[in-house]
């Protein structure tokens, strides 16, 4: 018995090639994802908390616009970044986002720590005209998000009711009142509120950072 | 499932990936079968497929087996180094907190005793010294220029101009400071509920004769300037650093110096806000901009 005559064995069985070519490829997934579905050991940080009603909506139009395909929001354990973005990613921050928007690539700079770096009035000009504040900014303006209703569709507390049952510590109160939080609130208040959420959690030693 | 368990299933999944590796590619190249069909060209015993296509399968040049081979040994060296074989953490005892940690004592090595002499400088020294004023013009650019611009000119009629004479929180360098470090909040009321749209003209004109530096005593709206603006602006309208109530005697409004602006003003009121910077700066880089801004406005 050799590697060959196993070869011209799978070769001449369809079904037995189809079986070993899923074999082999899931030889990596039951390295690397099956022990992490197992073993939940991603805590919340202590600063971390599920998002309000306006963060959520403001969170979605986050997703919706394509913020993340120019902005990371994760800094990685490397001394320049470290000294720009203060303390490294920890994986316990992200266990309120689904998806998760860690990102790839920095057209502009990571936004994981925005949060109260500018404030109100200044997100809301930026986000409007980013001309009016950042001259060289290359940023598209986002001038629709003054003018359109954040909870239009009337479902953030559905949209909290699905991230309760995935088991974000959602109150039923909580989720009762979401309508009435972000009534009147326009798609640039939910935003600006989503970003302003965005710190540096001050309760990880920055020495033992991220992964 | 315990811990142990999954540490166990990664690392023998692994070792088992590597050794069936090893296995094939020693085995499609040295087992005597293989030799003795590579030997034999186009033999019969070769599969042959819709009556007469053979594969005449030769084995792959021998080069490709010490690069397979090389491969092999390098993933087994990482793993003996580099953490990857479940808990097991490598030889080296490698981890990135240890590395961003080290490559964080070299750049306090390198840079506290700079942040020291920086620190043991008075201002003035600092202004001489040309390479320092570049760096905290760098500074300004990264944390400042994004609302107050790359000149501190401001922008937007929101943010300050921070080379003119008035400074709305005081500009000492101790203020300057104070608002750099702790952040500011500035309240100015909203009249529109309690002034009429008379009273709100006449107080509009009131402040734009002001600004003119004129005299404003004799004007019949001046007694409600007392009660309502005084507090803060003082009976003299030249303001209060302390409460951020900016002086009204000079022409420099933040939100805009024209007559729609200042009205608008008086009837909705203004919150400014400054950040505080003392999580993001420290205190050599806090006092190099209070050095260079106070450098600049000169």
């Amino acid at each position: 018995m050799n590697a060959i005559d196993i070869h011209r064995k799978l070769e001449e069985n369809a079904g037995l090639l189809i079986f070993g070519i899923l074999f082999v490829s899931a030889i990596g997934g039951l390295v690397q994802i099956l022990p992490s579905i197992f073993q939940e050991t991603v805590e919340p940080t202590a600063d971390t908390r599920p998002y309000t009603a306006a963060e959520l909506l403001g969170r979605d139009i986050y997703i919706r616009e394509g913020c993340s395909t120019c902005h990371s929001q994760q800094v990685r354990p490397l001394l320049a970044e470290v000294i720009r973005y203060e303390a490294p990613a920890h994986a316990g921050e992200s266990v309120y986002d689904r998806p998760f928007l860690w990102g790839s690539k920095r057209t502009g700079p990571d936004l994981s720590r925005v949060g109260e770096k500018y404030t109100d009035e200044w997100q809301r000009i930026h986000l409007i005209d980013p001309r009016a504040v950042v001259p060289k900014s290359i940023m598209p303006a986002y001038p629709w998000l003054e003018r359109r209703k954040a909870n239009a569709r009337n479902d953030v507390h559905l949209r909290m009711k699905a991230l309760q049952r995935l088991g974000h510590p959602y109150s039923d109160e909580e989720i009762a009142r979401a309508a009435d939080d972000v009534a009147g609130m326009t798609e640039l208040d939910a935003i600006v509120a989503y970003l302003q959420s965005l710190k540096i959690d001050t309760s990880v030693d920055q020495s033992e950072g991220g992964h | 499932m315990p811990f142990e368990f999954w540490s166990w299933w990664v690392a023998i999944l692994t070792l088992t990936s590597l050794f069936g590796l090893g296995w094939v590619t020693y085995s499609a190249y040295f087992s005597a079968d293989r030799r003795a069909k590579a030997d034999e060209e186009g033999a019969q015993s070769d599969t042959v497929w819709d009556q007469n296509l053979r594969e005449g399968g030769r084995p792959a040049p021998i080069w490709w087996f010490w690069l397979l081979l090389s491969l092999l040994v390098a993933s087994v060296v990482y793993l003996m180094l580099y953490p990857g074989l479940g808990v097991f953490q490598g030889a080296l005892n490698w981890s990135s907190d240890h590395r961003l940690s080290n490559r964080m004592m070299a750049y306090e090595m390198t840079f506290g005793p700079k942040r020291e002499a920086v620190l043991a400088m008075n201002y003035s020294e600092l202004q001489a010294d040309a390479d320092l004023m570049k760096k905290a013009e760098r500074l300004f650019g990264e944390h400042c220029a994004a609302c107050h611009g790359l000149d501190a000119r401001g922008q937007a009629n929101r943010f300050p101009n921070l080379t003119d004479s008035e400074w709305i929180w005081g500009g000492t360098i101790g203020d300057i400071d104070k608002t750099i470090r702790e952040g500011r909040a500035a309240t100015m009321t909203g009249w529109a509920d309690s002034f009429s749209e008379d009273e709100l003209n006449l107080m509009t004109d009131l402040v734009l004769d002001m600004n003119r530096g004129e005299s404003v005593e004799a004007l019949p709206i001046k007694p409600l300037y007392e009660v309502s603006c005084a507090a803060c602006h003082e009976s003299d309208g030249t303001g209060n650093p302390l409460l951020g109530a900016p002086d009204l005697t000079n022409d420099i409004h933040l939100y805009g110096s024209d007559r729609a602006s200042i009205k608008y003003t008086i009837a909705h009121g203004r919150n400014g806000e400054m950040p505080a910077f003392n999580v993001l700066l420290d205190d050599t880089e806090i006092k190099l901009l209070v050095a260079w801004i106070t450098k600049n406005r000169e």
